[in-house]
């Protein structure tokens, strides 16, 4: 087998990887926890009724498009297209993950991993491709990372959808909007060590500033999204490091 | 159109039901596309980078619209973080800075 160092041994798809993703997702969930918590308190705050937030949780299953979109919720009448298409850019990463973990797992049937890609997180993808690169080529390790993390972050939403319906949340008094915001400022920080980053940056800047100066409405997520992708695109040499 | 199903705004309800497929769109799209044609390295570049500036739109916009509590406490929380690299113990300690003026200045 160690001969062949070019050929991409087969994905398995078993029980024991199952558990093995649990395990590797464990740590994920304890901090992942708060902010489901965070969430649902978060939620109830920006007006959202907690049906609401419960079901985003359920479905989108996707912690910081649903907190991008808080901002948006109470907008009259709702930005709807603007809601959907926040949440796409947000996760628009997962597009780029998907295609990194697919060689590893290609020979297992579409329809398995067209199925399984619905829960995958920024943590469930990570612990996957570092098991699948460590050699352990099982895809149950991403269903492990799922039926840990969704109960979890739904759990987490129901608990915080509580707590801050019972009133005793007042979301400025208790910084939940600071803490909203510190969660995309380290994820931001987290970006930084690409020099890459530099022109989009500065053009996403600039373009969120505009638009919040000049335009109505809630278009600079938007703005700040596309004018750092165009960025890239012009600043692109071909031969720069990847943002992991 | 303002009705409701199972006591949801119909509104509302759109939105969510529109996030839940464009976020599986995304999750699903990775592995659909590598199935039927390499991912062009531009394609690639243009949704890592609009991604990081959807972020700093969400951070700027509050920076902008918030109040000298949320720029302490966002500055702690990213000088904690570029310091530590530890993502809870930067938010903890924002939140808390943040808290604790606004309970000076009466807010």
């Amino acid at each position: 087998m160690s001969s062949l160092p070019e050929a991409r041994p087969s994905a398995t798809f078993t029980r024991a990887g199952v558990r093995h993703g649990m395990k590797l997702i464990a740590p994920f969930c304890v901090s992942a926890l708060p902010f489901g918590v965070a969430f649902g308190a978060a939620a109830v705050g920006a007006g959202m009724t907690p049906a609401e937030a419960i079901l985003m949780s359920a479905l989108a299953f996707a912690g910081s498009a649903q907190f991008a979109v808080l901002s948006l919720w109470t907008a009259v009448p709702m930005p709807v297209a603007a809601i959907v298409v926040t949440a796409f850019l947000v996760n628009a990463r997962h597009i780029v993950m998907g295609a990194a973990l697919y060689p590893h797992v290609q020979n297992q049937p579409q329809r398995r991993l067209l199925a399984l890609s619905a829960g995958m997180t920024d943590a469930g993808w990570a612990v996957t491709l570092q098991a699948m690169l460590a050699g352990r080529r099982d895809l149950g390790i991403l269903l492990g990372t799922i039926i840990l993390q969704w109960p979890v972050w739904v759990g987490g939403t129901v608990l915080g959808v509580v707590v801050g319906s019972s009133g005793a949340v007042d979301v400025k008094r208790w910084g939940l909007d600071v803490l909203v915001a510190g969660i995309f400022a380290t994820s931001v920080v987290g970006l930084s060590r690409s020099r890459a980053v530099i022109w989009p940056w500065i053009a996403a800047i600039a373009g969120t500033t505009g638009a919040l100066l000049w335009l109505p409405g809630n278009w600079y997520i938007l703005i700040g999204g596309l004018s750092a992708g165009v960025a890239g695109l012009l600043t692109d040499r071909g031969d720069d490091e990847r943002t992991a | 159109m303002s009705g409701s199903v199972l006591g949801m705004d119909t509104i509302a309800l759109t939105a969510i039901v529109g996030m839940g497929i464009a976020t599986y769109a995304t999750r699903a799209g990775g592995f659909w596309l590598m199935s039927h044609v390499t991912l062009s390295r531009r394609l690639e570049r243009f949704l890592q980078q609009s991604a990081g500036g959807v972020l700093i739109a969400i951070v700027v916009a509050a920076a902008m619209k918030g109040d000298a509590a949320m720029w302490a406490g966002l500055a702690a929380i990213i000088g904690v973080m570029l310091a530590t690299g530890r993502q809870m113990t930067a938010l903890v300690g924002g939140a808390a800075i943040a808290i604790g003026l606004r309970h000076l200045m009466g807010g």
